[in-house]
This record gives structure tokens, sequence and C-alpha cells, in this order.
């Protein structure tokens, strides 16, 4: 569960925002804590140097030094900030008490050589005595804080006070005070981390409900889109970002499917054909006759069958760039003449001829292509093709070749049925056929993809080829290819 | 049985003819749905034979017209469209089964049986007429245990009447169920087959089962008890 927490963006999130701000908090804490707690010591030092100057004071004052001062000094002269014991010794410059406060009940305080010497060369010492000290058990609870201060007159040590205070009171309070943050640390990023979450959850709620309809979006779902609140935040920039990419995948899956259940169609048709012939022509005894005419449509059923899975493969192959171009120079006079020659038994079956113009200045000088001569002769066999299947009996199909910035361009013209302008735009697309109303008295031939194909010749070969036409009128096919340099073509030919 | 084909494949609709006329039946051919739709208005077909992917209108929309005029012929589709969702949008578009291409011919015309099955009241695959009984399946015709053998046009014939037997049929109605539309209605060609058919079943019967109802048509039913008295 943890593990799956700090994995989502939220948790980890969460995760960073409060350790950022427990390290903030713990090093805030910490600066307060080591101030205050040196502002303690210090103002705990000044009062009892404060305390001694009180003590030197009332000394003078009356001149004595005893027990009954002192004692009055404990008690009543000044209020000890802290409460708690305060203990005091006089000390002679040999070291010898002089005399005590009541309050150590005949106790000793636990000065040590040192300071006491510091004391005699005029110099006053801070020390803390430990409650481990076994000296030293007398005060009870805390530490002891001494200072040792000497009493000049004339810059000579006259005596030294020994002032001890416990130092219970102030270290309990520190110790309160880091008790409070140990406490309220841990609760403070308790809560921030919770408020983090919060707010975390609330940035990415939108993208969770993003996740669920997208996790929703199937292949067979993609008609459905990702909600947009229309406020043109990141989110639903995102969502409709989003939205666009599955309006592609839409569409896409929309072609693809199309595409198989053309395939589909394409190629069950032939298939259904030859079953179908075969098993009537089985139904019952036949003439030889029969049995050749089932035969005969049987083998073109094949060959169509043969073409559209040739098409096919060869489509994918460029779909895949696996298809590569021949390169050679080829005289585009002499190919546009030979695809007339082979189109010319189709033509002449339906009386019509075909003539090729090429203008003046081919003539003087020939226009070369650097290109693939069988895939370019497909793709001029299939417009001639076309332009005949189209046409009625009898009428003239013309095929211009000139020149024109750098291109060879090609025009093949009929005077046939025409393409409807709703048409227009889709017929080198794969399958589509805008002759629908024509496959029925007409033997349909062809696969669906020639156009398809000759597309992808001429811009194989950095060309173009797009179609004008007029229902009823006739159809105009316009080639473009680029010219081979010139340089190329004179090294060459 | 009169069958309409609505195909727009010319050689698909031309074996689906030629195949089910060797089965006796009469077969007309639609090469688009708007053609197919209509002749269906215009001919009591029995049965039709429906193509999807049609020129000018396709095979959905045919149906659906059809079924909006209140033709109730069954209607058989044929398609190259294999998805289970073509198959559910045909049946409920109102078509009675559904065959895709490419298909064995032998269930084709099983099915074509069982959907012309289906209209008449018997749900038996055997049309009987006293001891006359007809397979639509084998084309078998026995008479009394004997086998008959008979022409498939007299098949046709016998097998119309035996499935609207008790029923007057007029001479129009026979050519229309009968016969596609090559059928001169002029001719007398309905009497001449009568004829030989009922040379064929009731001769040498006491029991004549095919009647002629004078000034409208043919009956099949068996004989009143005072008719054979």
């Amino acid at each position: 569960m943890t593990m799956r927490i700090v994995k989502t963006i939220r948790g980890q999130i969460t995760a960073l925002y409060v350790t950022i701000f427990g390290i903030t908090l713990v090093a805030f804490s910490s600066i307060i804590y080591i101030l205050y707690e040196r502002k303690s010591w210090n103002e705990f030092d000044l009062s009892l140097s404060n305390r001694t100057l009180e003590i030197v004071d009332a000394i003078k004052d009356t001149g004595i030094l005893e027990e009954e001062i002192l004692a009055q000094l404990t008690q009543t002269v000044i209020p000890l900030n802290f409460g708690g014991s305060e203990y005091i010794e006089i000390y002679g410059i040999d070291g010898r008490p002089i005399v005590k406060s009541r309050s150590l009940q005949g106790y000793t305080l636990p000065v040590d050589r040192r300071a006491f010497t510091f004391a005699l060369l005029g110099k006053q010492t801070y020390q803390t005595i430990s409650t481990t000290n076994p000296k030293a058990r007398f005060w009870g609870k805390g530490d002891l804080r001494l200072l040792t201060y000497p009493v000049l007159r004339g810059g000579i040590t006259e005596y030294v006070i020994v002032l001890g205070r416990s130092t219970e009171t102030l270290v309990r309070s520190l110790f309160f005070f880091r008790l409070m943050l140990f406490v309220a640390i841990p609760l403070t990023l308790l809560i921030a981390s919770m408020g983090g979450w919060y707010i975390a959850k609330k940035a990415f709620d939108p993208i969770d409900s993003i996740v669920r309809t997208a996790r929703a979006i199937t292949a067979e779902h993609l008609h459905m889109r990702l909600p947009t609140r229309r406020v043109g935040d990141e989110i639903d920039q995102l969502s409709q970002t989003l939205n666009e990419m599955i309006d592609r995948l839409e569409q896409a899956f929309q072609t693809e499917k199309r595409f198989s259940g053309d395939v589909s169609h394409e190629l069950r048709t032939p298939l259904t054909i030859l079953k179908g012939e075969m098993e009537v022509a089985l139904q019952q005894q036949r003439s030889p006759e029969e049995y050749r005419e089932v035969l005969r449509s049987a083998i073109d059923e094949l060959g169509r069958i043969t073409k559209i899975v040739n098409d096919l493969l060869l489509l994918s192959r460029t779909d895949a760039g696996y298809e590569v171009l021949q390169h050679e120079l080829i005289r585009m006079d002499e190919l546009i003449m030979d695809a007339v020659h082979r189109a010319n038994v189709q033509a002449r079956a339906k009386d019509i001829d075909i003539t090729v113009r090429i203008s003046n200045d081919v003539e003087d000088e020939e226009i070369v292509v650097n290109g693939d001569p069988d895939k370019l002769m497909s793709l001029f066999s299939n417009l001639l093709e076309n332009a005949i299947k189209y046409s009625p009996p009898r009428s003239p199909v013309v095929v211009h070749l000139s020149r024109l910035n750098g291109y060879a361009e090609i025009i093949i013209e009929d005077h046939g049925i025409g393409i409807s302008q709703e048409d227009l735009p889709h017929i080198f697309d794969r399958f589509y056929r805008a002759d629908k109303s024509r496959t029925s008295d007409t033997q349909a031939t062809g696969t669906g993809l020639g156009l398809s194909i000759a597309k992808w010749v001429a811009e194989a070969h950095g060309g173009s080829i797009t179609a004008q036409s007029e229902l009823g009128k006739g159809t105009r096919m316009v080639v473009r290819l680029p010219v081979a340099h010139a340089d190329q073509a004179h090294d060459n030919i | 049985m009169r069958i309409l084909v609505i195909e727009d494949e010319r050689k698909v609709a031309s074996f689906l003819k030629k195949g089910l006329e060797e089965n006796a039946y009469a077969v007309d051919v639609a090469p688009n749905g708007k053609i197919g739709e209509e002749l269906a208005l215009a001919n009591p077909y029995d049965l039709i034979l429906l193509d999807v992917m049609l020129p000018v209108q396709d095979g959905w929309e045919t149906l659906r017209r059809l079924r909006q005029k209140r033709i109730s012929t069954p209607v058989l589709m044929l398609t190259a469209l294999g998805e289970t969702e073509d198959k559910i949008r045909g049946l409920d578009y109102g078509a009675d089964d559904y065959l895709t291409k490419p298909f064995e011919f032998g269930e084709l015309l099983a099915r074509v049986r069982a959907l012309l099955r289906r209209r008449g009241e018997s749900r038996s695959p055997v049309l009987r007429l006293a001891d006359l009984e007809l397979d639509p399946a084998t084309h078998e015709v026995t008479r009394a245990g004997k086998r008959i053998s008979l022409t498939a046009k007299e098949f046709a014939l016998l097998e119309y009447l035996l499935r609207n037997r008790g029923i007057v049929l007029s001479r129009d109605a026979i050519s229309e169920h009968v016969w596609n539309m090559d059928f001169n209605p002029e001719s007398n060609v309905v009497d001449a087959f009568v004829k030989l058919l009922r040379k064929k079943i009731d001769k040498g019967f006491d029991k004549q089962l095919i009647h002629t109802v004078v000034g409208i048509g043919y009956v099949m039913r068996e004989p009143d008890d005072d008719e054979n008295s």
C-alpha cells in the first residue's frame, strides 16, 4: 500500500512537500532553540553576576560580613528570579571561608582551585557543577552554576564571593521547550502531509477522471471523448490534446477497418464466383463446352485474385517503405509511345483512337526522367486503361507531353463518363470506386487499387498526379514528373 | 416458387440464376438495389436473395424500403461482410436469414427451402396431399409409394400447387410464382403444363388431385365424396 502511494505522483508530491517542510521546520526550530538556550544561559549568568554586585553593595553598606546579612539577602533583599535555592560563600584570599549562607546547611560549595586562583588574579569564573559530582549532592536536582567573583580593592583581590544557584528551573524550562518542539514538529508535519495530500489530490482529481475515461476508450469505444470543462487550464489542454489524438486514432482505425472490409469484399467476390460456378456445374451432367466455360471463368477469377494480391502486396511494401525504385534515365516520349502502343489492343476493341501530342520544345530537346521504367509504364498503362474503359466507343483519347518548369507534364484526356465532384477527391483512395453505378452492366475489371498505385508511383518519383473531371464530359489526368538534370541526361545517354 | 436475386456481380448473379433454375425455381435478376426494389414491388416473389454492397441503393436500404412498403417476402441476405454486427443489422432490418460469401451452394439451397417452408403453414419439409408426396430437398415425387419423374418446370408447378393446396389459384398467380419475367402472359403455357402434370400425377388413380375451376384456374385438393361417386 505504502509503495503504491509513493508510486503515484500524488504520493510523491506529498512526500516531497512533507520532506521539504520537515527540513525547514527542524532547521528553523533548531535555530530558535539554540538562540533561546544561549540567551537563557546568558541571562542566568547575568543574574548571578548582578547578585554578587548586590552582595558587594550590601557588604559595603554595612561593612560587615556576617551570616545574618547573607541570610537576609537570600531571603528578602532581592527576590530570586528563578526561585529555587541560592548558595553563597565568601572566602578570604587565604582560601578560608569567612561566611556561608544558611541555605548551605553546613555544606561547602565545590569551588575548584583553578577558579579560586583566577579569582585571586582578579578574574571571575563561571562553571557548572554536574549533579554527578560526588562532593555536591546537597542542592538537589539539576546542575549547580557557580560564579567565583573576586571583590577588589585598589586592584587587589580582597575577598572572593562564590555564588551558586541550581539550574534546575532553567534546565527544566529548556527541557519543556524541547519537548514541545519534539511533539509539535511531528504533529505539524502530520497535518502538513494531510494538507499536502489533499492539495495534490485536488490537483490530480481531474487527471484521475481523464485516466478513467481514457481506460474506457478501447478500440470498440473510440467515439468516446474526454470531458473538457472549457476553462482552458492545463487539464483542459491535456484533455483537448488527448481528444485530438483520439480523433486521429479513430480516423486511422476507421480507415483501417474500411480497408480490411474492402480487401475482404474484393477477395470474397471472385472466391464466391469460383466456388459457386463450380458447385453449380457439378449439380448435374454437363456438356464439355459448359465445363470449358466454367474453367475459363475460373481462370479469369484466379487472375483477378492474383492481381488484387499483387497490388495489395505492392501497396503494403510501399507503406512499409520496402518498395525500392529503380533509377534509370528514361525518355518520356518513348515511354508514352510504348504505353499507348500497349493500350491500343483494348482501344481498338472499342474503336477508340489514342492520339499523342508532343509539344514542339520537346522535339527540340527530349524530356528525360530519372525513374523506374516498369513502375512508370504501369502508371501510364493504368491511366490509359481507365480512359478507354470509361469512354464510349469511337470517342478520342488524347495524350499530351510537354515541359513545364522543370517537370515533364503528361495529360491523358478522355471524353468518357467523367467523375462527379463528390467522388473526385476520393478517386486515389484505395478501393474507392467512383463507377459504382457501372459495375453492374460492364465487366467490373480492375482491383480498385490502380489509381492508389499510380499516385504512389508519381509521388515516389517526386512528382504528382491530379484529376480534373466533369460528369458526362470527360476526365483529364495530369501527371507531373521532375525532369532529370541536363548533365545527368547527357552523361548517360 | 419464384425467387428474386438482387446482385450486382454479373457472374455471381448468373450462377445463382442457373443453379436455382436447375432446382426448379423461377429466377429474376436485378443488377442494383433500385431495380431490385421495383421488381419486388411489381411481382409476388416467394423469396428474395439480397446482396448488401449494391450500386445505386445498397442492400440495407433496399430491405428497409421493402419492409416499409409492407413487402413481407422472406429475404435471405448474401454478403461479403461477415462481421457479426452486419448480421445483426441485417436481421434487425427485417432479413430472415444471412449467408456470408463465399457460401456452399448446397447450404444456400437448404436455406432457401427452409425459408419457403417457414412461409407456408406446413413445417414438415415433405409436402403431402392424400397419397401424393413431394420432397423439395431431394426433388422426389411419389404417388402411392411409386416414384414419378417430373421435369424442373413440372416439379415447380406441382410444388406451388401443393404449397397452396385447397386454395383456388388463378392462371396469373401460377405464372407469377412458377415462371420468371420472360413468361408471356398471352400464352396458354400454364394450361399446357397443368395438362402435362395431370397426366403424370392423376392418370391411373381413382382420386383426382388436380381440379379445374372453370373461369378461374386450378386447385389441388382431395376430391369431395360426391365428386367421387
